[in-house]
């Protein structure tokens, strides 16, 4: 275990470099919190919507933060089910990404609401058939079960460090290890728990997906009234989630000088994911885009035309370009899927994803069917602060959750010579122990 | 873990707790508090009605105004009004924002600074009444006062008239062109000078020379109610409407047909169709067998002047659709042909020679005379304006009631400018309008709500009626009767004056009225469509019930009902002239001119300014009545256009040719001026025409009408307003 | 139970904009200024708009008010059924129940919700204008149409009270009740001997969007023969 101090090194430091990005961010969450209170006392007047743009950026952000999400738990899961050995220093990074994000989402809907104060009316007077409720539901299992997921293999790290810390981090430890000790007992209930939670957090994990894609898909409108938009969403969602990870890895890898955990291995491998996913969300939009184009319903092509040639053409032709145009090439040759190739192509699918959930959102409210006179909706320097806090709140809580517990688990990258026999969810290591 | 541990634990995270509570409640509650305010109202409760008079444009609706606690929160049209049926027009409901409106004027002033500055010291009444009474006796005989007053009829009017002129004044009237040109035209050609009333209502098939139907013709609620059993009536198959018409109005869209033709050249169709229908041998035999007149002469000028070809020529109308337009009237039961207030007395002089050629005089679905006799030729106050503007006329005192007629007479950033040589100006208004805003001494009576009514609805259903109310609200503001405030200065100049005063204020000449028609022995107050029929039995058989037992309670039932009206009126007047005078006397239309283009200026032939543009009133807008009511601002350009814009009309071609998209922000230019409209593409509008929408803005007055930035009136900079005007557009 | 629908004869409507202002100082609703109407958020209850409609050419003025679906897709999508359809066929809004979520709005094709951006405000002089049968809608919440319910309300004490069954010319919204052509006709469409359920019948009828399954009860009548 000694040989690891390169992961438990940076978690109980605090250098300049993390403070002084801790301040800069602090300070934009704090700027955002100002804009929530100007927004507060001002109503959702504060924004950019109106009729008939009823919802903007803090429900393509809801979209996009819940597609995010998918990154960890669903992606860690699979791996742990398929035995990919590769993945073993990238599952945690992934689960945190999935925890945080997923309180993003929750709190762009809040973000959202008309009025925040009542928000427990969802659950005083549920009405159930309101596809809102199903997301309410759906996103409180997920966000349940992923936490589960996330603290399950964490429990023996967190009983390293409290072995190896003192003072209040110790306290902190030794409360969350729930009197860990390495039994071979607990090694079994913790390897079974890991297991079945893997196997549960996947259908959730769709469903969730799905669920938020049900939201727009349940309506009468217009290009959202769609049959495949759940895989659609779930598939966009996935590749998010992937892209999210990528960045992730290699923005860990550099600041914790990790280059001996994340290799380029690691980034290829994720890369051939991201390529897959890249393929299958093309074929998802054009499916969606040809058989709209091809039916020629008056209401879908305008609502098609507004995307394909109309105002909001360049998001739509942004988000092909980025979606698309930009991972496919990179990611499609071994020569250029390295390191930089992998990031680079990332970095332009979760810009790409993020123009997807906003040219599904906008343009289809922008073309009512009711010929009532509309307006160009441009979000509001509020809406933007927001969105602004919320990247930074999460970075923040994710800088937070690097010095609080290992980013990469360090019991599992020593499997025990025994592991693969068991069911391959974790493997007991007497080295897990100091 | 030690206990120590758990208790600052259970601080740490119990404390968090408690600071996270609070600040989501206190969040609530001020959400919660914000919704106490809104409910506040609540405790207000009892309810009454009142009923009052519309006077947000010369119709005079009956108006039933109910009042929580004494306030009026909600204007009904009174079902007992023959002219509204209960209905109110869009003006009519916004009329208590006219009441409320935040910019009215608090009381009497006096202006301290410049002219238009809009520095004011508050008066008192005899304040004010003493500074005003010097300035009527002073100025009769040479320097004589000029009085402009929104045309009115009925005693107040009267009594207005009266004090002035025993003032040795001159009165005039808003607009009494358009409305005594109807009048007089009717006269020429009949022999009966009365106002016409076109019975849509009953009509099979109507011909529309640019009458707003649907939207703001004569009376507007009354308009809007014939047409709709015009169209859809219990007892008649579906009318047809034609309308002919510059620009697509509503009118037009609602029509079955409309022909886009210039108003310039309207009168040359109309012409065209009554040669058609004379040519043909179409027109109406039995009527003009006994009512001819000098038909003959007449067919043979029209027939050999307006040949269809050069009708088709002037107008663009093909020669097909001209006599089918003829066939067409001819061979429906009851036609109608109506025009706008707005037309030339050539296009007037056309319409009613159609209707004559229809035999529609006096029929069901023709033209009735109103029973009311207009003003006879009244001073016209526009006209009057102009010669105080070009300095013709120098009156020393210049008075304005119910009427502005500055605003379409001046720029609008500097009204004032043009009366800059009268002495004292005086305005009687309660808002600050043009004629406030340059006024030395305002005199703000009370609006509609709040004053006394006796005015005789014109141009309506075929009744004698009297609109009839008392104040339905107490007077919000430090405003006072007209009326009075003319007696206090009779009071105060003595003699001729005082003894022509013979009221102490409009209650009284209310009263007078009611009195008077008691009197009458005929009519009854208000009563609704059924009781009113069965009147309308009882007095063709020559009965009458008295509906009250004293002229005391008659005046009381007259005024809760809120008028006075009598069915039986003599249904035969036209005919009757007609037949004393020998007939129908023609008036022989001038040769068609077919060369040149009316009205084509200078600018347009150098090719600087190449569109033609006409302006026309939104049926929203208030040319009459409160010029500040939000509502209407904001009904203004709906539906086609958006919310509080001032647009545009343009033919598809006209647009495409600019490179102008619907809905586009455009800048109209002409020589003395520009301004910023929003583009509407009216399919099938004359190439080459744009029909703007004329809204007044007030720069110096209340606070919703001074957000009008796209002023008209800017196109024709210091010269009147008016007309049409050449032009030419790019995108803004 | 009456069924409440409304009829509109577009043969009558001259789109004369009288019901909207009718509605909006019956049911309080605020004023906009040019920029909060440039901004989308004009609140109107009922709006005449340029629709395609049968039997016309071009666009022509419709009215255009909550529909009362009798199958709403407003109130199926309301997370806390602060909008239902209410037993006599009124698509009801209970405003402290909504948290303005605004799914509502985008669910209905017809466009006809509204949303309070802000507070709603008078000026001063205009405070006491406000109808105290109709509450104010506070900031953050969605309203809309109700058919002038309170209407109803108070229609139906005046019978108890006279001792009479609700009768047809009782409950009359402000709207049909300003309408200076007549085109609005109010009533019960369950009603046989009605003229509403009549002229719903009838053939110049439609409903606007039927083909969603929306089930309206504003019935429009077409122009024409
Ligand atoms: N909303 C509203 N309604 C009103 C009023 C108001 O201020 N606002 N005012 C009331 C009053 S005071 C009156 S007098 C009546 C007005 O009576 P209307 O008959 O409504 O007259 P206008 O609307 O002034 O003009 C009629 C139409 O004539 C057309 N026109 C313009 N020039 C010519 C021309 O040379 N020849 C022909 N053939 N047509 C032409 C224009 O398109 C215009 O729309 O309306 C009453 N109704
Ligand atoms: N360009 C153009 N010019 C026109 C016409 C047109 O169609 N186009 N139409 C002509 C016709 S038909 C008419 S009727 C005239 C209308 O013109 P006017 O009769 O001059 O009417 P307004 O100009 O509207 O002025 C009425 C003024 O009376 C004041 N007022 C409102 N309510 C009250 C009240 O209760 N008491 C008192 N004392 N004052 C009140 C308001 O300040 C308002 O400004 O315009 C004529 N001029
Ligand atoms: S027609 Fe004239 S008088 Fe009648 S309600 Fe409308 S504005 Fe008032
Ligand atoms: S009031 Fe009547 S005629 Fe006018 S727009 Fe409304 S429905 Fe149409
Ligand atoms: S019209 Fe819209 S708001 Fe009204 S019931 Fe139907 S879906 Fe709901
Ligand atoms: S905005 Fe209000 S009424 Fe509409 S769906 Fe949300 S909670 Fe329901
Ligand atoms: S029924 Fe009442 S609430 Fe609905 S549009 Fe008409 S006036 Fe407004
Ligand atoms: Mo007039």
């Amino acid at each position: 275990m000694r040989g690891h101090d390169a992961i438990v090194e940076p978690i109980l430091t605090v250098g300049p470099g993390f403070r002084r990005w801790a301040i800069a961010l602090g300070g934009v969450v704090a700027w955002a919190a100002c804009a929530w209170i100007w927004q507060l006392s001002h109503g959702l007047g504060a924004t950019g919507l109106g009729r008939p743009v009823y919802w903007g950026l803090y429900i393509t952000n809801f979209v996009f933060f819940i597609g995010v999400s998918h990154a960890g738990t669903l992606i860690s899961a699979i791996l742990r089910i398929v035995h990919a050995e590769w993945r073993r220093p990238v599952t945690r990074m992934a689960e945190v990404i999935t925890v945080l994000v997923l309180f993003f989402g929750v709190g762009n809907v809040i973000l959202d609401l008309g009025r925040p104060d009542r928000a427990l009316n969802v659950l005083t007077h549920p009405h159930f058939r309101s596809p809102l409720l199903w997301d309410v539901s759906s996103i409180s299992v997920y966000l349940a079960c992923s936490t589960i997921y996330l603290f399950l293999p964490l429990i023996p790290d967190i009983a390293l460090l409290r072995d190896r810390s003192s003072g209040w981090r110790q306290r902190f430890y030794t409360r969350l290890a729930l009197g860990w000790t390495g039994s071979p007992a607990q090694w079994h209930r913790l390897e079974r728990a890991i297991g079945v939670m893997a196997i549960l957090v996947i259908p959730v994990a769709i469903s969730v997906h799905t669920v938020v894609s049900w939201v727009f898909a349940m309506t009468i409108q217009p290009m959202w009234h769609s049959t495949i938009f759940g895989p659609y969403f779930v598939v966009g969602a996935i590749f998010s989630g992937i892209a999210a990870i990528i960045t992730a890895m290699a923005i860990v890898r550099k600041v914790y000088r990790l280059e001996a955990y994340l290799t380029p291995e690691h980034f290829g491998n994720l890369g051939i994911l991201l390529l897959v996913m890249a393929c299958l969300w093309f074929y998802f939009t054009f499916a969606e885009y040809l058989t709209t184009w091809y039916a020629h319903e008056p209401r879908e092509i305008t609502v098609f035309n507004a995307k394909f040639s109309g105002p909001f053409a360049p998001f739509f032709w942004a988000m092909f370009f980025f979606c698309f145009l930009v991972p496919f090439p990179i990611l499609a040759s071994s020569r250029t899927r390295t390191i930089a190739g992998t990031v680079v192509a990332s970095v332009s699918v979760n810009v790409g994803m993020w123009l997807e959930r906003f040219t599904i959102v906008v343009p289809s409210l922008s073309n009512p069917r009711a010929p009532i006179h509309g307006f160009v909706y441009v979000p509001s320097w509020v809406e933007w602060s927001l969105m602004a806090g919320c990247f930074a709140a999460f970075s923040l809580l994710y800088m937070g959750f690097t010095k609080l517990f290992p980013i990469i688990s360090i019991w599992e990258l020593d499997p025990a010579p025994g592991e693969a026999a068991s069911d391959g969810v974790g493997a007991v290591s007497a080295q897990a122990q100091p | 873990m030690n206990d120590q541990l758990k208790r600052r634990d259970f601080l740490f995270y119990g404390g968090a707790t408690i600071v996270g509570i609070t600040l989501g409640e206190l969040g609530r509650r001020q959400l919660a508090r914000a919704e106490e305010r809104a409910n506040a109202w609540r405790e207000r409760g009892v309810e009454t009605w009142a009923t009052s008079v519309c006077r947000e444009c010369p119709a005079a609706c009956g108006v039933r105004v109910r009042l929580v606690d004494a306030v009026p929160v909600k204007l009904d049209g009174n079902p007992l009004c023959p002219v509204a049926r209960g209905r109110l027009c869009p003006k009519g409901q916004a009329a208590l924002e006219a009441y409320f409106d935040p910019d009215r004027l608090l009381g009497p002033a006096r202006r301290v600074g410049k002219r238009g500055e809009g520095r004011w010291e508050r008066l008192t009444w005899p304040a004010a009444i003493a500074l005003l009474a010097p300035r009527v006796s002073a100025s009769s005989g040479p320097e004589m006062a000029l009085a402009l007053a929104a045309e009115e009829r009925g005693p107040l009017a009267e009594a207005w008239a009266t004090f002035w002129t025993a003032a040795g004044a001159r009165v005039a009237w808003t607009p009494a062109a358009t409305a005594s040109r109807f009048a007089s035209r009717l006269g020429a050609l009949t022999g009966r000078r009365a106002d016409p009333l076109f019975d849509l209502e009953h009509a099979s098939h109507v011909l529309s020379f640019g009458a707003p139907i649907v939207e703001d013709w004569l009376s507007p609620v009354w308009s809007q109610r014939s047409y709709g059993h015009f169209r859809r009536g219990v007892a008649h198959a579906r009318g047809r409407l034609v309308q002919v018409d510059f620009r697509r109005s509503l009118t037009a869209r609602k029509a079955d047909e409309w022909l886009p033709v210039r108003g310039d050249r309207q009168a040359a169709l109309a012409w065209g169709i009554a040669a058609a229908l004379l040519r043909e041998g179409r027109a109406s035999r039995s009527f003009l067998d006994e009512m001819g007149g000098n038909v003959a002469t007449f067919a043979n000028e029209v027939v050999a002047r307006y040949s269809p070809d050069d009708v088709a020529a002037a107008t663009g109308v093909p020669v097909v659709t001209i006599l089918r337009l003829a066939r067409e009237l001819a061979g429906s039961a009851q036609p109608l042909v109506v025009v706008g207030a707005d037309a030339d007395a050539s296009l007037v002089d056309a319409v009613f020679a159609l209707d004559a050629l229809l035999g529609a005089f006096d029929r069901p679905g023709g033209v009735l005379a109103a029973p009311t006799a207009s003003r006879a030729d009244p001073d016209d106050a526009r006209a009057a304006l102009h010669d105080v503007i070009d300095g013709s006329l120098r009156p020393k005192l210049l008075v304005f009631k119910d009427a502005s007629p500055l605003r379409t007479l001046s720029a609008p950033s500097e009204p004032g400018a043009v009366l800059e040589h009268v002495p004292f100006i005086v305005s009687f208004s309660p808002y600050l309008d043009e004629t406030s805003l340059v006024a030395d001494l305002v005199l703000p009576a009370p609006t509609s709500l709040e004053c006394w009514h006796a005015v005789v609805p014109p141009s309506a259903a075929p009744f004698d009626a009297v609109a009839l109310s008392r104040p339905a609200v107490t007077a919000r503001l430090d405003t006072k009767d007209t009326l009075a405030v003319l007696k206090a200065v009779a009071d105060a100049a003595g003699g001729p004056l005082a003894a022509a005063c013979t009221w102490q204020s409009s209650e009284d000449l209310v009263g007078a009225e009611t009195d008077q028609r008691w009197k009458e022995r005929r009519g009854s107050p208000y009563r609704n469509r059924y009781e009113t029929a069965w009147l309308l039995q009882l007095e063709n058989g020559g009965w009458w019930t008295p509906p009250a037992a004293s002229a005391e309670e008659f005046q009381s039932v007259v005024l809760d009902a809120g008028g006075w009206a009598d069915p039986f009126v003599a249904s035969q007047q036209i005919r009757d002239a007609l037949r004393a005078r020998g007939g129908l006397t023609f008036t022989l239309p001038e040769g068609l001119a077919v060369a040149g283009r009316p009205g084509a200026s200078k600018d347009s032939e150098d090719g600087k300014y190449p569109l033609h543009l006409v302006p026309f009133t939104p049926t929203v807008v208030n040319l009459a009545g409160s010029p500040n009511q939000p509502v209407l601002f904001e009904l203004l350009g709906q539906p086609d256009g958006a919310p509080w814009q001032v647009w545009a009309e343009l033919a598809p071609e006209t647009a495409r040719s600019l490179s102008i998209d619907p809905g586009a922000g455009i800048r109209i230019e002409a020589p003395a001026g520009s301004i910023e409209a929003v583009a509407l593409i009216a399919e099938g509008m004359l190439a080459g025409t744009v029909a703007l929408a004329f809204v007044p803005s007030l720069p110096g007055g209340g606070r919703w009408a001074r957000l009008t930035h796209a002023d008209a009136r800017r196109l024709w900079g210091k010269t009147a307003f008016g007309g049409s005007c050449a032009v030419r557009i790019r995108r803004a | 139970m009456p069924r409440w629908g409304l009829v509109i004869d577009l043969d009558r409507c001259t789109g004369c904009q009288a019901c909207v202002v009718a509605c909006k100082h019956e049911n309080n609703v605020p004023f906009s200024t040019p920029e909060t109407a440039a901004e989308g958020r004009l609140m109107t209850w009922l709006q005449i708009v340029p629709a395609e409609v049968p039997g016309r050419p071009g666009p022509t003025p419709l009215p255009l008010l909550c529909q009362h679906c009798d199958r709403p897709p407003c109130t199926d999508v309301c997370p806390t059924s602060a909008t239902y359809l209410n037993p006599e066929g009124i698509v009801a809004q209970v405003y402290p129940r909504c948290i303005g979520c605004r799914y509502c709005t985008n669910a209905c094709p017809y466009a006809v919700k509204l949303f309070n951006w802000t507070e709603p405000q008078w000026p001063q002089s205009m405070a006491p204008m406000v109808n105290p049968d109709v509450s104010i809608r506070p900031k953050g919440v969605v309203e809309k149409c109700t058919f002038c319910h309170h209407r109803l309300m108070q229609a139906r004490e005046r019978a108890r009270a006279e001792g009479r069954e609700l009768g047809a010319e009782d409950y009359v919204p402000a709207c049909v009740q300003t309408c200076p052509p007549e085109a609005m006709i109010f009533g019960d469409l369950d009603d046989p001997h009605g003229s509403v359920a009549a002229l719903a019948e009838g053939p110049r009828a439609f409903r606007w969007m039927e083909e969603l399954g929306t089930k309206p009860k504003v019935v429009y009548l077409r122009e024409g023969e």
